[in-house]
C-alpha cells in the first residue's frame, strides 16, 4: 500500500520532531522543510496528501502567505494542482486572538486550526480525518 | 531689534472712543420727557395768570394774545408727546434726538419772548424766565449748544427791548402793574439789559462748567464700573476655561480646549499653542484655533529668529500693536498675509520654567491692552499646570503601554520553546521514542506537569498584558450578543464537570439577548475564567450554576458554585495579581493567580463591575454586571 506522505513545514527543528515521530509512528511519510520558499519548493518536488504548516516562520504571518500561494493559484500556476491540498495550521497565537483566525473560506481556506503545543493524538486524529474521511 | 520690546510694543489701554461725549446724549431722551411733562403746567399756569390778571390783580394785560401764547404752548407740546416715541425709536443716532430737543427749547424760547412781549416788554417780570430757561440748556445740552442758547436769549431780549424802544413792536404797558412806562428810558433799558446779559452769560458759564464736572465724574464711574464688568466677564471666563481645560487628562483634548477657551475669551478668532521640543530651540504647534493649514505650515519656529517667542520663553508676556511695524517676528509677511495684524504671547510655564508658548491673534491694529496681557498671562499659567498634568498622565500610559507589550513579546517569547518542551516530552511519555520504565515516566510526568503550568502562566500573562493594551482603544470593541459567548463556553466545561460529577446549569433569563459594546475574545476570557474556577473549586458531587439575565438594561452574568468558598482574610486580595487564596492553594497547587485580574480589567475595559459574595466551605458567587448597548444609546439620547 502506498504511504501518505505530509509535509511539515515549520522553522522550528525541535518542533518539526516532535511532530514527525508520532506521524512515523502512525505510518505516514514525513518529509521536512525550514521556511517558506524551501516548503513551496517541497510542495512541487514531493507532491505532498496534506501540509502540516506553522503560522510564525521567517515573518510572523508567512504560514499565512504560504497557504494563500497555495490556495489562490490560477490555472496557469506551477502550484495549480496544489490548490486543493489539506493544510493543518499550526498556531502559537494564544487563545485570545485566535478565534479571529478560525478558518473562513473566503479569508484563509485551510482546513484546520491546531494551538501549540498541540496533543500528539489530537494531531493524528485530524490529520486521519482530512486523509481518509 | 529694540531694547525693550514689551514696553515699546505695548500700547496703553483706552477706553472705546464713542463712548466719551455721549453721557449728556445718552440722558436726552429723559430729561426731554420731563421738559415736556413741564411745559403741561407752564401752558396752564400762563392761561391761568392771564384769565386771573384782571379779575384778581386789577391790572390791565393783553390777556387775549396771552392766552393765545399759553394755547400755542400747550399745542405744541401736544405734538411733541406725541412725536415723542416714534422720533426715539426713528432717530436711534443721537445727534437726530438732540436736534429734536434743541427744536423744543427753541419754541419754549419762542413762546417766552412772546410772553415778555406780551407782558410789557423790557418791564415784564417774566424775563426772569429765561433764566431758568438757560440752566435747562446748560444741563441738557452740550457746553456750545449752551452757549449757542445764550446768545439766541441775549438776540432775543435786546431785540425786542430795540425794536420796542424804536417803536417798531408796539409796546403792551401792565397798567395797575408799572403805570409809568420806561421802555422807552434809555438808562432804565440799557441798565437792565447789561445785567441781564451779565447774568445770563454768568449762568450759562457757571452751571456748563458744574455740568460738565459733574458728568466727567460720573463718566469715571461709569468707566470704573465698565472696567469692573469686564474683569468680572473676564474672570468668569477664566474660570470657565480652567475648569474645562482641567477636566480632562487627555493632552490633545486639554491643548484643544485651550486654544478655543483662549480665542473666546480674549475675544480674538485666532489662538495657538506652542511648545518646546526636546532640542530647547525650537517651538513645535501643537494646536491652532482659527488660523489657516498654510500659516500652520509656514516653517519651523527657531527660538533664536524669533524674538518675541525668546522673550517669551523668558518668561515675558510680549505684545505687537502693530505687526507691519514689528521686528520681533520671524515670519511678519505671513501674519499680515492671515489677516492678522497685532499679536499677544504669553509663557506656559510648569512647575519649573516656561516650556511653551500660548499667543492670541488680532485682525485690528493696538488691539491689546495691558489687562490683555495679565489675563493671557493667567490663562497661560493655568493652561500650563493643566497641560503638564495630562502630560505626566500620558506618560505614565505610554509607559504602562510598554511595560504590557515588553510583557507581551516577552511571554511570547517563552511560548514558543515551552511548547516544544511540552510536544517533545508527550513524543516521550506517549512511546513515541520507545518503551520508559516505570521512575522515568514519573519523572518526565513531572516536567510535563511543570511545563503545562509554565504555559498556563505564560497564556494568562499573554491575556492581561493584551487586555492592558486594549484599555485605552475603545474603539476596537464591538457589538456582541453575550448569550452566545456564555453558552459557548459553559458547553466547553460540560466534560470537565462531568468527569468530577458536579451538575453544571445554565439558566438563561434573558430572553432579549442582550448586547454588550466588548470583544467575543475578551467574554470568552471573562466567562472561561470564571466557569473553570467554579468547576476546580468545587469538591465532586457539588454544582455549579451559571445565570444570565437584563436587569435595567444591564446584562447580569452570575457564576455560582458550592465548592470551598474564599476566606475573609482573602477577599481584599482577591483580584490582585498572582494573588492564590490559601485554601485555593491547599486544594490545588497549580494555578497562576491572574485569571480573577484577567477577569476584573477586562470587565473594567468593557465598562463593567465584577462582585463577588463567598462563604468558606459554603460555595461562590461573582457577578458581573456589564452596561448593554441599548442603555449606551438612551444615555447617549
Amino acid at each position: 500500500m502506498n504511504k501518505k506522505r505530509i509535509l511539515l513545514v515549520d522553522d522550528d527543528a525541535d518542533q518539526r520532531l516532535s511532530v514527525r515521530l508520532p506521524l512515523e509512528a502512525a505510518g505516514y511519510e514525513v518529509a521536512e522543510a525550514a521556511n517558506f520558499d524551501q516548503g513551496l519548493e517541497a510542495v512541487k518536488r514531493l507532491k505532498p496528501d496534506l501540509i502540516v504548516l506553522d503560522v510564525m516562520m521567517d515573518t510572523t504571518t508567512a504560514g499565512f502567505q504560504f497557504a494563500l500561494t497555495l490556495r489562490n493559484a490560477d490555472a496557469a500556476s506551477e502550484y495549480a494542482a496544489f490548490k486543493n491540498l489539506p493544510i493543518v495550521m499550526l498556531t502559537a497565537i494564544h487563545s485570545t486572538t485566535s478565534l479571529r483566525f478560525t478558518p473562513d473560506e473566503d479569508y484563509l481556506p485551510v482546513q484546520t486550526f491546531l494551538e501549540k503545543p498541540v496533543d500528539p493524538q489530537t494531531l493524528l486524529a485530524t490529520i486521519k480525518h482530512h486523509l481518509e474521511g | 531689534m529694540r531694547a525693550n520690546p514689551t514696553s515699546a510694543d505695548v500700547v496703553k489701554g483706552s477706553p472705546p472712543p464713542w463712548r466719551r461725549s455721549s453721557l449728556v446724549e445718552a440722558e436726552l431722551p429723559d430729561n426731554v420727557g420731563l421738559l415736556i411733562s413741564l411745559r403741561w403746567w407752564a401752558a396752564l399756569g400762563v392761561i391761568v395768570v392771564a384769565l386771573l390778571l384782571k379779575p384778581l390783580l386789577r391790572i390791565e394785560a393783553p390777556t387775549g394774545r396771552l392766552v393765545i401764547v399759553g394755547a400755542s404752548l400747550f399745542l405744541y407740546n401736544l405734538v411733541f408727546w406725541l412725536v415723542r416715541r416714534s422720533v426715539l425709536v426713528h432717530a436711534a443716532r443721537a445727534a437726530a434726538y438732540q436736534r429734536f430737543a434743541i427744536g423744543q427749547m427753541a419754541l419754549d424760547w419762542i413762546a417766552t419772548i412772546l410772553l415778555i412781549h406780551y407782558s410789557g416788554g423790557i418791564e415784564s417780570p417774566a424775563i426772569l424766565f429765561f433764566f431758568f430757561h438757560l440752566v435747562i440748556a446748560c444741563i441738557l445740552f452740550q457746553p456750545r449748544v449752551a452757549a449757542g442758547f445764550c446768545a439766541f436769549a441775549l438776540i432775543l431780549v435786546y431785540g425786542l427791548a430795540g425794536l420796542e424802544y424804536l417803536s417798531i413792536l408796539p409796546h403792551y404797558t401792565l397798567s395797575g402793574f408799572m403805570d409809568a412806562p420806561l421802555y422807552r428810558n434809555g438808562l432804565y433799558v440799557v441798565g437792565r439789559l447789561l445785567f441781564f446779559g451779565f447774568t445770563a452769560v454768568f449762568i450759562t458759564y457757571l452751571v456748563t462748567n458744574v455740568a460738565r464736572h459733574l458728568n466727567k465724574r460720573v463718566e469715571q464711574v461709569m468707566d470704573l464700573s465698565e472696567s469692573l464688568q469686564q474683569a468680572t466677564n473676564q474672570l468668569q471666563a477664566l474660570n470657565r476655561s480652567a475648569r474645562a481645560v482641567t477636566a480632562s487628562l487627555q493632552l490633545n483634548k486639554v491643548l484643544n480646549l485651550l486654544a478655543q477657551n483662549t480665542a473666546e475669551v480674549m475675544n480674538v478668532r485666532a489662538c495657538s499653542i506652542r511648545l518646546l521640543d526636546p532640542t530647547g530651540k525650537k517651538l513645535e504647534t501643537l494646536v491652532v484655533y482659527g488660523l489657516s493649514q498654510a500659516y500652520i505650515n509656514k516653517g519651523p519656529i527657531l527660538l533664536e529668529n524669533s524674538p518675541h517667542d525668546r522673550r517669551a520663553m523668558e518668561g515675558v508676556v510680549v505684545n505687537i500693536p502693530d505687526v507691519s511695524q514689528s521686528s520681533l517676528l520671524q515670519y511678519p509677511e505671513w501674519a499680515q498675509q492671515e489677516g492678522y495684524y497685532s499679536m499677544l504671547s504669553a509663557p506656559i510655564s510648569g512647575k519649573d520654567q516656561p516650556f511653551g508658548v500660548l499667543r492670541a491673534y488680532s485682525e485690528e491694529k493696538n488691539h491689546f491692552t495691558e489687562n490683555d496681557e495679565r489675563f493671557l498671562a493667567a490663562i497661560a499659567a493655568q493652561g500650563g499646570i493643566a497641560i503638564e498634568n495630562a502630560m505626566a498622565y500620558q506618560a505614565v500610559e505610554e509607559l504602562e503601554e510598554t511595560k504590557s507589550a515588553f510583557v507581551r513579546t516577552f511571554t511570547h517569547e517563552l511560548r514558543s520553546p515551552v511548547g516544544v518542551i511540552h510536544s517533545l516530552l508527550r513524543n516521550l511519555t506517549d512511546g513515541y521514542a520507545g518503551e520508559l520504565t516505570a521512575l522515568q515516566r514519573d519523572l518526565i510526568e513531572r516536567a510535563l506537569r511543570r511545563s503545562n503550568f509554565l504555559q498556563e502562566l505564560i497564556d494568562d500573562l499573554l491575556d492581561l498584558s493584551v487586555g492592558k493594551l486594549q484599555k485605552r482603544s475603545a474603539e476596537s470593541l464591538q457589538v456582541v450578543t453575550v448569550k452566545e459567548i456564555l453558552q459557548r463556553v459553559a458547553h466547553r466545561f460540560e466534560i470537565p464537570a462531568r468527569e468530577k460529577s458536579l451538575e453544571l446549569r445554565f439558566e438563561d433569563r434573558d430572553e432579549a439577548g442582550s448586547r454588550v459594546l466588548a470583544t467575543p475574545e475578551g467574554l470568552d476570557l471573562i466567562f472561561n475564567n470564571l466557569i473553570s474556577n467554579a468547576v476546580k473549586y468545587t469538591p465532586t458531587g457539588g454544582s455549579v450554576s451559571v445565570r444570565l439575565s437584563n436587569r435595567d438594561n444591564q446584562v447580569c452574568v452570575e457564576v455560582e458554585d458550592t465548592g470551598i468558598g474564599i476566606p475573609e482574610e482573602a477577599m481584599p486580595h482577591l483580584f490582585t495579581e498572582f494573588y492564590r487564596a490559601p485554601n485555593a492553594k491547599e486544594l490545588q497547587d497549580k494555578g497562576t493567580g491572574l485569571g480573577l485580574a484577567i477577569v476584573r480589567d477586562t470587565v473594567t475595559r468593557f465598562g463593567g463591575s465584577v462582585t463577588v459574595q463567598s462563604q468558606a466551605g459554603r460555595g461562590t458567587r461573582f457577578e458581573v454586571v456589564l452596561p448593554t448597548t441599548e442603555q449606551k444609546t438612551s444615555e447617549a439620547a
